[in-house]
């Protein structure tokens, strides 16, 4: 029998991205080891209730107010009734939040605690102590993740990092990098390879969102400059962002329309065949967690050449990188151009990549290791008690004078709304939501159906509408 | 799949006249149709014909004891009541539509964009079925003659109705053959073929030779729809004659099949909304008359009253207020301190229009011996013509005499419309950024202290200009909206004589059934654990009938009452009134192009008799 | 756990160390960045850096306060604005032919000339431009216009952060280099906000006369000047505080004039060691610390 996990997160379906297809995968793979789980996320336009996903994958979508590039506006205990009553109405055992500035997730932990149901949270990004939003950011997480069973972290950077921003016992943090999905990242086709070869150019495809800490203030500049270097090498440019016109006019004021290809932002789906027009994936960024493009990018038989910043140095083997010693644009310049020399000389073979990041990172073996941190929770000697004033001490204990009293007050308004609820709304009122079968449940299922169907008439057999 | 019987009410009673008889049932199936039943009949009697031929089947019989035994294996039954032809009553599964058919902008847009639906439409199960049910609604249209046919070729089944030719139509038919009749069809020919012509070239004339007059003065529209109307008459007459079911022989149906059957029944159905049109047209110009002697009769009784009070209306508004308006602008309105020099400049120009169109005109229309003359004129004209022609020349002279606050209004729109547009680009200046025309985008750039300093100092003239500017504009808007949601409104209820849908709502309030919009399936009870359906005529919703009036209205709304509008008028976007616009739902029930009359005339000629 | 093995910090191979296994030299680290969070502050900031960059707004300050004097003078005592006109420009022509290929750079006489006829086209216009509006509201938007653009000068030529390495530090000449112009060239919207404040503070002078002069004493005195000289500088600095302080006495008064004189002495002695202070023992920066996970400062070394 499975757990019942609640993943809650600001970042999902219908918006794509890192965080998102993470937290889609993982539960489809968990789904699959036969355990629960729904989804809690904000509202996305009119997408507000409950939706359904392939295999019975449940998503809620809470009734939000969206602040900022769909961040909710964080107010602690608004969300505190719905998520209750979802969690009683699903028989919830663990709640999963993710990533640091979703709002939601870090308000889910906390009721989760206080609930006395075991948490797990997973941080997706590296924050800095520079900042007066990280610092800020540092102090919520304080309080909100003062009492969680386990973190997990995408890379052996991100976990020295949030273990430095949180400072619990070092045993409770893992390391589960991010996975890609093989079948859709695959090799370039013969004919593709065939085009590729075709002209005899080498094409460089960089991939990011044009923010400043994306790098693109290196890039605008990298670009040209390569562009002069090598008469034999193209660039594709996918991503927009606030910086793309720097980038549309660089393109024109150095007039390198023909090798310098901006494709704005591309849908997801599409990324695969993008890669797979070049033969050097270029990323400047200026921080990274994990750096999942660049894994999907190998897995595309693309060369890479790379910052060495945050996680990027664990990700990937060192065949299939050319890293640059600073971020700085000369050095940038000088990996690329090693990057090109080997591709042109063909010391590196490229097209063995897909066959071993296939077996690095693969979604089934993600999902079992966060499987066995939830059994971990369970089994371990040490247990996190969820006891209210065992949570009061823990909160209790930190340093600073200030945050400590409003850490206090925030914890006793939000044990004062349980007991709020548990008699306005009593538990035995919550209807329990009935379970998806597992997949074995389900195979057993369709064995009868299929027995049964034999008798009635198959006209309006339609099939089961989803959303991915 | 199971197939659906359709069953008419009268062999329900035709069956229940027959108890305790073995009975069979006679129904007619053709390819794309399905069961319609048209006889029941004592088995004894078929048995000594011939078997049926196709299309012609039994579908089952009933034993002495009532108890029904039907040959296919899946079926629903659905009783209808057979329509009277003749009273044009009929089912359809489309609604009926009152305008020309390829006038169909008034469809509902939002609906074709949805794209399920057009999914679910295309979806082949759909259309197959939609179109099965579309044929036997059409055999079921003509039932009657379906029946004479098949009691033609099998003339022992059943006995034919009886000629029920009563003393009228004898009495008509002596008519048609007297000279009196041939006089009265000559006659009227003749004075058609006048009128005719001359509203074919009166159309002409308008269309071709003053087309601006056309687009600018409602009068000249409001006599080019009515030239039309009358040109369109002899179409829409002969195309309603040319399918009257009166000559219709029943040998026609001997040969019964599918294409025959839906080649006579295609026009009927197609050409009877031309009735509707037909019909409404004349009830609405008679209509209109009757309004415009009510209207003309209220002009009259208080003919001083109304002089002497537009007299002092015109004198007011459009004159003394409009001064005292831009003399207040002038003058620090409100306490606002507007830059002198422009105001004063502007301001002089406005009065400098302000007295030519006194002089010019205002002068003249609120002299109250000239207005009375207008106003017994329009009197007059209303009388005669109708009331559409009365308001449409009220209309004309309004629009007018608002001449000059529309060049108010049109010289403060340019003047903002430019300044806003060269604070905007300079405002982008003093950011450091300039707007890329060829690529559409915001660039960065560099610019050096002249090209900043000469940017910067318009900036600051410019923004101190502003307020003086856009006081101007807002309160020539605000006069010239009130002028233009006026006249929108007398054009409205121009619309509103000209298009309401009179001889439809009569008819929907006579007979709903020669009303059809679409039909409808209700559960009537259960006969042996089988559910009986009934067919149901839906008749046309009202909101329906007034969809082009409701449409046109709508865009009334959008183009003078939005948000949209709003924006206009901020970014200082001209506004007219878009008489054209308003007039497209005149046209509706017209065919775009004039017809080319003598063809039709001679047409018609040959219909006279000898 | 195997000792041939030793745990690496790879994430694509799998090892047979558990998910939840801590880097033991981590964890000496966390201990020791612990220690050094209870112990004393160390003291490695850059104090001159924040003693240059509280100076350098002060001397902007300092410039856009030529622009109120300048108008007093003409507005308020009518002094002849011919005569101010003229001697700025003749102090401009000099300092440029002390370094004549700067003023050829900056200033080719295509735009002079363009500058000359703007002015003299528009002056008129200007004069003539707020004269209904009240005296004290043009005051009010002068004042918040000047602070916006004190601001902006500010925060677009400050150095970026005191710990970023590569800071490319001044020459302590006082003419600027000619290949140096990223660096003394202010933003666009900072001229254009000095542009519009004086526009504003001209409209309501007089005569066209006074508009024009005072247009062109302003732009020589706050951009062109401060293109070829550099106006940090202790000389320049001292000479215009000097002027400065020698005016305000003269027309507002001995007492002021001292109170004025003892906060900017206050700002630019006690300013810069509060910040240093607050900075090492209450925002406690790590560099250490810093340098692992903040985003790295994108470095551009090729033009």
């Amino acid at each position: 029998m499975g757990f019942n996990i609640a993943m809650a997160c600001d970042y999902f379906y219908p918006q794509l991205g890192g965080i998102e297809f993470h937290i889609y995968h993982l539960a489809q793979n968990l789904i699959k080891l036969g355990h629960n789980v729904i989804i809690i996320t904000h509202q996305y336009g009119d997408r507000t209730g409950v939706r359904h996903l392939s295999n019975g994958l449940k998503v809620y979508h809470i009734p939000l107010f969206v602040l900022y590039r769909e961040t909710v506006f964080p107010c602690v205990f608004y969300t505190f009734p719905m998520i209750r009553n979802i969690l009683i109405r699903e028989n919830i055992q663990i709640v999963h939040g993710h990533g640091s500035a979703s709002d939601i997730a870090q308000e889910a932990i906390l009721h989760a605690n206080s609930m006395g149901l075991r948490s797990v949270f997973t941080d997706h990004s590296l924050y800095g102590f520079d900042v007066l939003g990280s610092v800020l950011l540092n102090k919520l997480l304080k309080f909100t993740l003062a009492s969680v069973d386990r973190v997990i972290c995408v890379s052996n950077i991100c976990k020295e990092n949030i273990m430095y921003r949180t400072g619990f016992d070092p045993s409770i943090y893992s390391v589960i990098p991010n996975a890609v999905v093989a079948a859709d990242f695959t090799q370039p086709t013969p004919e593709e390879q065939a085009i590729k070869k075709q002209n005899g150019r080498i094409t460089i495809v960089c991939i990011s969102r044009l923010f400043p800490n994306k790098g693109c203030d290196l890039l605008v500049k990298i670009l040209p400059t390569v562009c002069k270097m090598h008469d034999d090498v193209d660039f594709i440019m996918v991503g927009d962002g606030p910086r793309f016109i720097e980038f549309q006019q660089m393109v024109e004021a150095e007039r390198l329309e023909e090798r310098i290809t901006l494709l704005g932002s591309v849908p997801h789906e599409h990324i695969r065949d993008v890669l797979c027009k070049g033969d050097i994936y270029l990323h400047a960024s200026l921080t990274e967690a994990f750096g999942t493009v660049l894994v999907e990018a190998a897995s595309c038989d693309l060369l890479i050449v790379t910052t060495k910043v945050g996680g990027v140095p664990e990700v990937l083997p060192e065949h299939m990188t050319v890293f640059a010693a600073k971020t700085a644009v000369s050095s940038i310049i000088e990996a690329t151009n090693k990057g090109i020399e080997l591709i042109r000389s063909g010391a590196v073979d490229t097209s063995i990549f897909h066959k071993e990041l296939v077996q690095m990172y693969e979604w089934s073996d993600i999902a079992r290791r966060t499987e066995k941190v939830y059994y971990a929770i369970y089994n371990s000697p040490k247990k996190i008690s969820k006891d209210w004033t065992v949570m009061l001490k823990r909160l209790y204990t930190h340093q600073g004078f200030w945050a400590r009293h409003l850490y206090i007050l925030c914890a006793i308004v939000e044990f004062s709304l349980i007991l709020i609820f548990d008699f306005l709304y009593p538990r035995e009122d919550i209807d329990r939501a009935p379970k998806w079968p597992t997949f074995k449940e389900y195979t057993e299922k369709v064995v009868e159906f299929y027995e049964d169907m034999e008798h009635i008439d198959t006209n309006n057999n339609d099939s089961n509408n989803t959303d991915i | 799949m199971s197939d659906y019987i359709f069953w008419p009410n009268e062999l329900l009673r035709k069956e229940s006249s027959f108890e305790n008889e073995e009975l069979i049932i006679i129904a007619i199936k053709l390819e794309e149709t399905d069961y319609v039943v048209i006889a029941i009949e004592q088995s004894s009697i078929l048995q000594d014909t011939l078997n049926l031929e196709y299309p012609y089947t039994i579908l089952g019989n009933r034993d002495n004891q009532g108890n029904w035994t039907i040959n296919i294996p899946h079926f629903t039954i659905v009783e209808f009541e057979v329509p009277k032809f003749k009273m044009m009553q009929f089912y359809s599964i489309e609604p009926i539509s009152l305008i020309l058919p390829k006038n169909n902008t008034v469809d509902n847009p939002i609906l074709k964009k949805i794209p399920n639906i057009e999914k679910l439409i295309s979806y082949e199960r759909y259309k197959a079925r939609n179109y099965k049910l579309n044929k036997t609604i059409d055999i079921i249209n003509t039932y009657n003659s379906t029946l004479n046919a098949f009691h033609h070729s099998y003339p022992m089944i059943g006995k034919s109705k009886e000629n029920n030719s009563s003393g009228i139509i004898s009495l008509q038919r002596w008519y048609t053959s007297t000279v009196i009749h041939k006089l009265t069809c000559y006659i009227t020919f003749y004075i058609t073929f006048c009128a005719c012509y001359i509203a074919y070239f009166g159309s002409h004339f308008l269309r071709k030779i003053v087309p601006t007059l056309l687009r600018l003065s409602a009068t000249a529209k409001q006599i080019d729809l009515r030239f039309q109307q009358i040109c369109y008459f002899p179409v829409q007459y002969m195309k309603i004659n040319q399918t009257k079911p009166q000559g219709r022989t029943t040998s026609e149906y001997r040969r019964l099949n599918d294409e025959s059957s839906t080649k006579k029944i295609e026009p009927s159905c197609k050409f009877y909304p031309d009735y509707i049109r037909f019909y409404n047209t004349l009830w609405l110009i008679v209509n209109d008359t009757s309004f415009g002697l009510m209207l003309g009769a209220v002009l009259h009784d208080n003919h001083d009253v109304i002089v002497n009070t537009l007299s002092d209306v015109i004198m007011t508004t459009l004159y003394e207020k409009m001064i005292e308006v831009t003399y207040s602008l002038a003058n620090n309105p409100f306490g606002i301190k507007l830059n002198h020099e422009l105001a004063s400049f502007l301001s002089e120009l406005f009065y400098w229009i302000m007295e030519f169109s006194y002089n010019s005109l205002i002068k003249f229309a609120s002299d109250k011996e000239k207005l009375s003359i207008f106003l017994t004129f329009v009197t007059n004209i209303s009388c005669i013509f109708g009331a559409s022609f009365g308001i449409s020349l009220i209309v004309d002279f309004f629009s007018l005499l608002s001449f000059h606050i529309y060049l108010f209004y049109h010289i403060s729109c340019k003047l903002y419309h430019w300044q806003l547009n060269t604070l905007i680009s300079l405002f982008y200046l003093f950011c450091g950024k300039k707007r890329n025309v060829l690529r559409k985008r915001i660039d960065y750039d560099y610019f050096e202290i002249d090209e900043l300093l000469l940017g910067t100092l318009l900036f600051i003239v410019l923004s101190f200009l502003m307020p003086t500017v856009l006081s101007f504009y807002a309160s020539y808007t605000l006069v010239w909206m009130t002028a233009v949601y006026i006249s929108v409104f007398l054009n409205s209820a121009i619309g509103l004589i000209n298009h309401f849908p009179l001889f439809a709502f009569l008819l929907r309030i006579k007979d709903p059934k020669r009303l059809p919009g679409g039909i409808l399936l209700l559960p009537k009870y259960h006969k042996n654990g089988r559910v009986i359906l009934k067919l149901h005529n839906n008749p046309l919703s009202v909101p329906a009938m007034f969809n082009p009036f409701s449409h046109s209205l709508g865009k009334i709304k959008e183009y003078y009452f939005s948000t949209v509008t709003f924006k206009n008028m901020l970014s200082g976007t001209s506004i007219k009134v878009q008489f054209n616009e308003l007039y497209d739902i005149l046209y509706l029930s017209l065919p775009e192009e004039p017809i080319d009359i003598s063809q039709i005339l001679s047409k018609l000629k040959e219909r006279l008799p000898r | 756990m195997s000792s041939e093995e030793p745990w690496s910090r790879l994430l694509w191979i799998k090892q047979k160390y558990p998910d939840n296994y801590t880097d033991p030299d981590f964890i000496r680290f966390m201990e020791k960045m612990k220690q050094k969070r209870e112990g004393p502050p160390i003291i490695d900031y850059d104090f001159d850096q924040i003693r240059k960059d509280s100076l350098k707004f002060y001397n902007i300050f300092l410039n856009s306060s030529f622009i109120y004097i300048v108008f007093t003078l003409i507005y308020y005592y009518k002094t002849d604005a011919r005569y101010l006109a003229g001697s700025i420009t003749l102090i401009t022509m000099l300092v440029s032919t002390h370094k004549n290929k700067e003023l050829t750079s900056l200033l080719n006489i295509k735009s002079s000339f363009i500058i000359i006829f703007t002015l003299l086209t528009l002056s008129p216009v200007l004069r003539s431009l707020s004269m209904t509006t009240a005296s004290d509201s043009i005051w009010t938007v002068s004042f918040w216009i000047n602070i916006l653009y004190i601001l902006t000068c500010a925060t677009s030529s400050l150095s970026p952060s005191p710990h970023k390495e590569d800071i490319i530090k001044h020459e302590a000449s006082i003419f600027y280099d000619i290949k140096d112009h990223s660096n003394n060239k202010p933003s666009n919207l900072a001229t254009n906000l000095l542009l519009a404040n004086v526009a504003m503070l001209a409209s309501r002078l007089n005569t066209t006369t006074d508009v024009f002069c005072f247009l062109l004493i302003a732009i020589q005195v706050n951009i062109i000047l401060p293109r070829i000289i550099n106006i940090s500088h202790v000389k320049v600095a001292s000479t215009s505080s000097m002027i400065v302080y020698l005016f305000v006495g003269i027309t507002i008064g001995y007492r002021i004039t001292l109170i004025f004189l003892i906060s900017s002495v206050s700002y630019i002695i006690f300013m810069p060691k509060l910040f240093h202070y607050w900075q090492v023992h209450y925002r406690r920066r790590d560099y250490e610390i810093l340098d692992l996970w903040d985003p790295r400062t994108p470095v551009v070394d090729v033009e």
